[in-house]
């Protein structure tokens, strides 16, 4: 076979007839750049800044700085992150054995082009439709794509769908569907559709923005017409108002944060050969109950070691008959134990060779005189593994599987010998299922192989409720049956891939579930479950179909994994009460000077200064910390709990200062230090409470954003469009800031009581939990 | 929790009644008439 020569490849090439419909895991450069640039909030803020320009007062327009130095940082990060993660695809590659001018070379899927002869061994990954032009009995699992698991004879001229494996023997065929036009791409899109892939927390931050919008154009229009027709105020004061009001309604440095947090997650779990596909995948981890394991690859490393020959027949020779029968194309994992205990020979003439398959769960080897077969006993003699006990009884405690070599002679089949072979299991395989037992997370083992094994692997490994082990044919057909039984096993063995996706879907009713697989028979569930976790070892439909892709093929990487979904979510929730407070303080100010047409308290810059020192400076470093606590549900509630006491106590004590400065006719300008300086104490008072307990480092945060925020109200007050600091200011902050420590307890207590009361609503429970 | 919410209440009225002293202060030194300081607190309610 010389398949195609170099000029009809270079022609395929040139008119676009090649396979380069590559998986894409993260956007072009460009594309980063304008959806970072072309945000709704960037657009506000440009026209916001453009208002104030046409006030004159440029050191108002420093808040634009925020947006811009935020816009670099995310875009930097998320190109960053792109780097790596590209990097990580293309060594996690598999590569095409063709056949070009007549000799085999190894090149990339997307390098194929139309026509060209692929070489297809066992266990590689069918890239692209084709067709068989020869066959050396070759059988394929096409269970992605049919959903049927048994593996399929295929002969010359028959035709094989992307997406299938190659599970015995070898073949060349043609490719004849190249990039999009292959079955595999329109499943990949498929999946892809099938799971909302947008992070959580971006969600819970998009639903608070979209109310924020909601707001911003009615409270903006009336707070311009309260500031310039009622309040007696220029039309330049009345829109330095107006944009303060509105600026310190959007939390803009959140969803920079966030998006920021989740990159860094991205990046550190990239450098640990973890590739994050999509972003919530890394939260969903963090607060994951179940996982569930496919056994093979995951708990065991897939790799064989043959343990102990029984022979039952002494007069036959064990090593000559499995010698002969090894079959030099063939190399699963069963096949590599047995190739390196026994050594290949040629010695007998093969008439016919019929490859091992899951599904007959045997192979066959027809020699010029007698006939052998080595597999599963029940599925050879059709006799029970219990008669012959007193052989194997120490082996199958011990988890070890067993081959069977039976001779047939006469059309009777002869047991000859057992062959015990051993999954050798990862050495960090019981750390990692320690780690989750910790963190009270469940595990659950959900495998085609057979319950008991899967049951004496994990007693190995001194894991609990090894015993509570359920076989695919024992599960009920009812979904509602399965839901009722499915939490209490562990073990789910001999189960079809379809069973697979039910078992996932009935623990997803009352958990969050993750899925760890690699095969073919794992796709389906790994859609279903909350986050798929694919081995890179493993199929790339297994990958396309997964969140999260381990390249190292290693689940001891888990825990790090949870680790760093943890560190976001705790610490976006921490921080993002600093960024709601601004809003909660902002809006309701803005109501109290439409519905008292007085001058809006805060000028842009002052907020910028209080934005940048008291939240976003020690937000920055509070998100990157480590905090690997677990994840509880509520993350409106709690976020809402730290922001709304302290915005209502922000709004109490402009509302007393009105009053005091109306009362005193003393100049409301004079009085705009004392509400920047309390603001700013407020704020300091949220962040120590949220960086409680206090270490070293925090207690440096602390203090360094205290002094910069007053070095600069003392140094600057020109900037800062402020009075300097005298007696009676000094006397109003502290007496104000006292009382303040109690304000916000009691609308904490108010805030905890109504949330109670909610609470027992099931219809708010849904919504806020 | 009780301590917490006890020292807490101690200082905020600790607060209170230095708000209080600071506006006394305010009333002596800028010599504002207590029937004055009335009228333009009622104003204001009233105004708004």
């Amino acid at each position: 076979m010389n398949g195609l020569t170099r000029q009809e490849v270079e022609y395929r090439y040139n008119n676009g007839l090649v396979n380069n419909d590559k998986v894409k895991y993260t956007r072009s450069i460009k594309t980063i750049v304008i959806s970072n640039l072309l945000t709704l909030f960037n657009l506000l803020n440009i026209i916001l800044a453009i208002l104030v320009l046409t006030t004159g007062s440029i050191q108002n327009v420093l808040f634009v700085n925020t947006i811009l130095f935020n816009t670099i940082i995310a875009i930097i990060q998320e190109i960053k992150a792109k780097h790596i993660l590209d990097k990580l695809a293309i060594s996690n590659q598999d590569l095409v054995t063709v056949i070009r001018d007549g000799k085999e070379e190894e090149i990339k899927p997307q390098e194929l082009v139309l026509d060209d002869i692929m070489v297809l061994h066992s266990g590689d990954d069918v890239v692209v439709d084709a067709v068989i032009v020869k066959s050396s009995s070759c059988e394929v699992d096409e269970s992605v794509v049919t959903g049927e698991s048994d593996a399929l004879l295929k002969k010359k001229d028959d035709s094989l769908l992307s997406g299938s494996i190659i599970v015995s023997g070898k073949c060349y065929a043609k490719v004849t569907n190249i990039g999009k036009d292959n079955y595999a791409s329109s499943l990949i899109k498929e999946a892809s559709v099938i799971k909302d892939d947008s992070s959580y927390l971006k969600k819970v931050i998009n639903q608070i923005l979209k109310f924020v919008t909601f707001l911003i154009v009615p409270t903006g229009i009336l707070l311009f017409i309260s500031q310039y027709f009622y309040s007696n105020q220029t039309y330049s004061e009345a829109i330095l108002s107006t944009v303060a009001g509105i600026i310190g309604m959007i939390p803009e440095g959140l969803v920079l944060l966030t998006s920021v947090a989740l990159t860094v997650g991205v990046i550190k779990m990239a450098r640990k050969k973890v590739v994050i596909q999509k972003l919530h995948g890394i939260e969903v981890l963090s607060c994951v109950d179940v996982l569930c394991l496919d056994k093979t690859g995951t708990i065991t490393d897939g790799t064989m070691e043959v343990v102990d020959v029984i022979a039952i027949d002494k007069k036959s020779d064990i090593e000559e008959i499995i010698g002969n029968m090894l079959d030099e194309s063939s190399n699963n994992a069963t096949d590599i134990a047995l190739k390196k205990h026994f050594k290949q020979k040629n010695n007998y003439e093969v008439v016919e060779r019929i490859p091992f398959s899951s599904s007959r769960k045997y192979s066959k080897v027809v020699f010029k005189n007698k006939t052998y077969y080595l597999g599963a006993l029940e599925y050879i003699t059709k006799e029970k593994i219990t008669k012959y006990d007193s052989y194997l009884l120490t082996y199958l405690e011990k988890g070890y599987r067993i081959l069977t070599l039976a001779e047939e002679s006469t059309n009777k089949i002869k047991v000859i010998a057992f062959i015990a072979i051993k999954d050798n299991v990862r050495k960090n395989a019981k750390d990692t299922l320690n780690y989750f037992k910790e963190q009270e997370v469940n595990i659950k083992i959900i495998s085609g192989d057979d319950p008991l094994t899967v049951s004496s692997i994990l007693r190995q490994l001194d894991f609990e409720n090894y015993d509570k082990y359920i076989s695919g044919t024992a599960l009920p057909q009812d979904f509602e049956e399965l839901k009722k039984i499915v939490n209490d096993y562990t073990i789910f063995g001999r189960v079809t891939p379809y069973q697979k996706q039910s078992i996932i879907k009935a623990l997803k009713e009352n958990s969050t579930v993750a899925m760890i697989g690699d095969g073919v028979n794992d796709i389906l569930a790994l859609k279903e479950a909350d986050c798929g976790i694919a081995l890179a070892s493993g199929i790339s439909a297994a990958r396309s179909a997964s969140d999260v892709v381990l390249t190292t093929a290693d689940f001891g990487v888990l825990p790090s994994i949870v680790n760093e979904g943890r560190r976001v979510v705790n610490n976006i929730e921490k921080v993002a009460s600093l960024y709601l407070v601004k809003t909660t303080y902002s809006f309701i100010l803005s109501i109290l000077s439409i519905v008292i047409s007085h001058e809006y308290p805060f000028y842009p810059i002052q907020l910028s200064l209080i934005s940048s020192i008291c939240v976003g400076l020690p937000s920055f470093f509070l998100a990157l910390e480590p905090n690997y606590k677990k994840v509880t549900s509520g993350f409106i509630i709690k976020v809402f709990r730290n922001a709304l006491p302290s915005g209502i106590c922000v709004f109490v004590n402009i509302f007393l200062l009105i009053m005091i400065c109306t009362i005193f006719h003393k100049d409301f300008e004079k009085f705009r230090l004392i509400i920047v300086a309390l603001t700013g104490l407020i704020n300091m008072r949220l962040l120590y409470n949220i960086c409680k307990p206090l270490n070293l480092r925090r207690e440096i945060l602390l203090c360094f954003c205290i002094i910069v925020f007053f070095e600069l109200l003392i140094l600057l007050p020109d900037l800062f469009l402020v009075s300097r600091f005298n007696i009676l200011a000094i006397l109003l902050i502290l007496s104000l800031a006292f009382m303040d420590i109690y304000i916000i307890e009691f609308f904490e207590d108010i805030y905890d009581k109504i949330m109670e009361k909610l609470m027992r609503r099931n219809k708010w429970k849904k919504r806020l939990v | 929790m009780e301590k917490k919410t006890s020292i807490s209440r101690i200082i905020g009225i600790i607060g209170i009644f230095a708000l209080l002293i600071v506006i006394l202060i305010m009333v002596i030194v800028y010599k504002v008439k207590y029937e004055d300081m009335m009228i333009t607190f009622f104003k204001f309610l009233a105004y708004n």
